[in-house]
């Protein structure tokens, strides 16, 4: 775990930053889990709608 | 830019090992479609299967607009002529005919539109690619095409004539030769429903002799397939040892 903390973190002159790549898949995988659930909700809704 | 191309390419492939991203699209992919699928089972419509509809929709869209983005990485190589190869095959044109049943979503009229609905099985084609089995049986299917196309003409010529031939004898049971068709393909593949069946001797005869024949033809394709399956997983086996 601390070597892929490592890994992620680049130095710069301000201080240490998370590479940017790593956050733009972070939101990605979010985004894809989020809209997964919503279209189960939405599954589980359809059948047991009236 | 090239960067962002191949990464969309390795995102939108079957996920490999330590790739969350990857990973996280496939199981949207396979979510959507499976939900999907859903109205299929429902008798009737309400405003949860309209909002599946759409919600899809737009995924499968992207999909369908990002694959033929990176067309060039899948074909592998770079020119205007493999986006345009990309286009014609299989998994893109079901990618295609999949986003059809929004068509009715927009223009919910009461005639023939209605069946585009039954495009959404199209969706399960989609599947395919994020299944190491599946990507075995469709790579096996594709070797044995050729042999399974003919057997396939052999089974359509033989159900032609045992139509006709019934269509002759039994001209009664039989409102047209669609009919007899019908009769003709459940009698070749043993199902045998029962809501036709002949009353004359030569009827009966011609009855007999297709069924016996049937059970002949219809296992010739499982045979073919089956061959080739083992034939795939040795091949795979052996490789896995070299």
């Amino acid at each position: 775990m601390t070597n892929k903390k490592e890994k992620e973190t680049l130095i710069h002159d301000s201080g240490l930053i998370e590479d940017k790549r790593v956050q733009k898949s972070r939101i990605f995988v979010a985004l894809c889990q989020i809209f997964s659930i919503i279209l189960i909700f939405l599954g589980i809704m359809a059948i047991f709608a009236k | 830019m090239e960067d962002s191309k191949r990464r969309m390419y390795e995102v939108l492939e079957a996920s490999h090992t330590g790739d969350s991203s990857s990973k996280a699209y496939d199981m949207l992919m396979t979510t959507s479609v499976i939900v999907s699928l859903i109205p299929l089972t429902l008798k009737t419509e309400n405003v949860y299967t309209v909002y599946i509809d759409i919600l899809t929709f737009l995924v499968l869209l992207i999909d369908y607009c990002a694959r033929l983005y990176t067309a060039d990485y899948k074909m592998g190589y770079k020119s205007i002529s493999a986006y345009i190869a990309y286009l014609f095959t299989p998994l893109a044109i079901f990618d295609f005919l999949s986003l059809i049943p929004i068509l009715y979503v927009i223009w919910p009229v009461n005639t023939s539109l209605k069946l585009l609905r039954l495009f959404r099985a199209f969706r399960v084609i989609k599947l395919v690619r994020y299944s190491k089995t599946m990507v075995v049986i469709s790579n096996m299917l594709r070797k044995v095409r050729k042999q399974l196309g003919a057997v396939l003409i052999l089974i359509v010529i033989y159900i032609f004539i045992s139509a006709m031939l019934i269509f002759q004898l039994e001209s009664a049971l039989f409102n047209n030769f669609l009919d007899a068709l019908y009769w003709a393909t459940i009698s070749i593949t043993t199902i045998g429903y029962g809501d036709i069946s002949p009353v004359t001797t030569a009827g009966r005869v011609i009855t007999m002799i297709s069924a016996l024949v049937g059970m002949a033809v219809i296992a010739l394709p499982t045979g073919i397939i089956s061959a080739a399956y083992m034939d795939e997983i040795r091949r795979k086996k052996s490789k896995y040892e070299l």
